[in-house]
């Protein structure tokens, strides 16, 4: 590997890991809390991808206006589906998760009725390619990167300091002693799923630039979701930040050295043997 | 002994369906229901002991690849080759399940969910010589019987559906040994099960293993009915659908798996022009089952005929009610 490919590679493996952190932490958010594994969370990403593509190149909207619209409007409707679905059959985790798996098939299906099965290109904020030593980046690939340590700053600090954060962290530690406390544990769930809903859809409309959109992008990135929460530990969001790095180093230095192939089945054998060796994750306790 | 009467009418009439059913389009599609009986019985033995499995489909991966390289590679003989493709799905099993049948609900879901991925990213991209890659293996042999070949349609089904009953008694027979109570004792509370002296991971193999050999030999029929499989032929939604049979026709017997798979693959061979809806059907159907009708499909006579009842009751109440008052 030489100087330029190493560098070339390590940007990818940073944008890659920047949504893979994304992804991951709703994903995991939404697991310390409601104690589900959401299979909906990919199609939810592809959601938020489909929102970018028709606020920037349907409406024409600037790209960061669709950006926040499209994080909005997917978490609004993250809200809803909780309301809905998951509500109604609460502390029934395992049948929670098959109807997610439901929720997953269904929102593909409306997805490639409504919007077509085809491939759609998304035209980034900017068409500027940054040089350094050899390795070439777009610009709309490094954008990401600063965007997502924005965003993931916003929520630690949500979730460390503000009163509903703390209310969250109470829940996910115990729901029947933080409904003594007199917290609203239903609306708490309700607003986790919410916003890991918007963590969703905010990887999803970053990568859209970069990846074309179609309706079946949600199901690759989901098993990357599933690798990380279990590497970082299930329902920590600093064990998912940490995690979506590995695994972006690993995706990214797997495919370059060995081919992509090998690299997906590093990584689905890391989650075996994780969940085998340490269930609690790498840094759980 | 009119339940069995029955039985055995059922069984006729299903052996005399290609006589009455000369059309290719309806004997296909009887075929793939016998087919998505015989995974969805298979899975509901394995979610019987509490495991939650979505990695179904690489165990008739498995099953389809072997019978298809040992009849073309090594040049097998069918008969042998199909239960040697069970058994290689079994095998497999037992290395897979040892060590991961100790995890519970989620995390052995995740598991199975891996290893189907792993058995698939290795069917796409390593041996293509072998597997073919991501075209997979075509021009796969007719079944043949001792130089007996099944070209046609019928002959098909006539294969499939002796498999599909053998499939269906072994594990009613399981579910009603002791086998299958100490299963349900393990999924309703395994610490018990086990201070009770029931040996949990022993029964959990003998489930998954079960399971597993006869998703295997579906898969061989699969591989040499449809004649060509690559790795698309078994994704990860092959095996939320057979979930999906299992789970809207019900868990609690083993008629669910059966009205389960019957229903919705009849249902999604018939509207095959509907194709781009069948996910939306398929997964609000799901969703619906599992919000409203927990015991699924089957639960629902034992439902409704309490309110027939109730209703009648009340029907009957006012008709007194109405003559007590008087003309």
């Amino acid at each position: 590997m030489t100087g330029a490919e190493f560098t070339q590679t390590l940007l990818n493996a940073l944008m890659l890991a920047s949504v893979y952190v994304l992804m991951a932490s709703g994903f995991t958010l939404i697991y310390s809390i409601m104690h589900i594994v959401n299979f909906a969370h990919g199609e939810i990403y592809m959601l938020g991808a489909f929102a970018v593509y028709y606020f920037s190149m349907e409406y024409h909207l600037n790209f960061f206006l669709a950006l926040v619209l499209a994080i909005l409007v997917v978490g609004v409707l993250g809200i809803l589906l909780e309301r809905v679905l998951f509500l109604p059959m609460q502390q029934a985790h395992l049948p929670q998760v098959i109807l997610s798996l439901g929720l997953a098939m269904a929102l593909q299906g409306i997805a490639s009725v409504a919007f077509g099965a085809g491939d759609r290109p998304v035209d980034g904020p900017f068409d500027t390619v940054l040089r350094f030593g050899g390795a070439a980046i777009s610009m709309e690939r490094l954008i990401i990167i600063p965007i997502s340590v924005a965003i993931m700053i916003a929520l630690f600090a949500f979730v460390k300091w503000t009163r509903t954060g703390q209310a969250m962290r109470a829940v996910a530690q115990d729901s029947d002693a933080a409904a003594l406390q007199g917290i609203d544990v239903a609306f708490i769930s309700c607003l986790a799923f919410g916003v890991g809903c918007a963590l969703a859809s905010a990887a999803g409309a970053l990568i859209a630039p970069v990846f074309y959109v179609n309706p079946f992008m949600g199901g690759s990135v989901i098993m990357k979701a599933f690798i990380i929460i279990c590497l970082g530990g299930m329902g920590s969001i600093s064990g998912a930040a940490v995690g979506g790095l590995i695994l972006g180093f690993v995706d990214s230095f797997g495919a370059t050295l060995f081919g992509n192939s090998v690299a997906n089945i590093i990584g689905f054998a890391l989650l075996i043997i994780i969940l085998l060796v340490r269930p609690q994750g790498l840094f759980g306790r | 002994m009119t339940r069995q009467l029955q039985l055995a009418a059922l069984v006729l009439l299903l052996f005399l369906v290609p006589l009455f059913l000369t059309s290719n389009f309806y004997l296909h599609m009887f075929i793939m229901t016998a087919v998505n009986i015989i995974m969805a019985t298979s899975l509901w033995l394995i979610l019987r002991s509490g495991q939650l499995s979505i990695g179904h489909a690489a165990f008739m991966a498995i099953g389809a690849y072997t019978s298809a390289l040992l009849t073309m590679r090594a040049g097998l003989p069918f008969p042998m080759a199909m239960p040697l493709a069970g058994i290689m799905a079994a095998v497999i099993a037992v290395l897979i399940g040892y060590p991961t049948l100790r995890l519970k609900g989620l995390f052995f879901a995740l598991v199975t969910f891996a290893f189907a991925e792993i058995v698939r990213s290795i069917f796409n991209s390593f041996g293509k010589d072998l597997f073919g890659g991501p075209s997979g293996i075509s021009a796969i042999p007719h079944p043949s019987f001792f130089g007996i070949e099944l070209a046609t349609r019928a002959s098909y089904y006539y294969l499939v559906l002796p498999l599909m009953l053998l499939t269906i008694l072994v594990v009613y027979r399981i579910d009603k040994s002791r086998i299958g109570m100490n299963l349900v004792a393990i999924s309703q509370a395994d610490s018990l099960a086990e201070s009770l002296g029931i040996n949990i991971m022993k029964y959990k193999i003998v489930a998954f293993v079960i399971g597993s050999f006869f998703a295997g030999v579906a898969g061989s029929f699969f591989a040499h009915y449809l004649r060509h499989i690559s790795p698309e032929s078994f994704t990860f939604w092959l095996s939320v659908y057979v979930l999906i049979y299992v789970v809207v026709g019900g868990l609690g017997s083993i008629m669910g798996p059966i009205i389960g798979a019957c229903t919705l693959s009849l249902f999604s061979e018939s509207f095959r022009t509907f194709g781009n809806y069948e996910p939306i059907v398929f997964g609000v159907a799901l969703i619906l089952v599992v919000m409203f009708l927990r015991e699924g499909v089957v639960s629902l006579p034992g439902r409704l005929l309490p309110l027939t009842q109730r209703a009648g009751e009340a029907l009957r109440g006012s008709r007194i009610a109405a003559r007590l008052r008087g003309p």
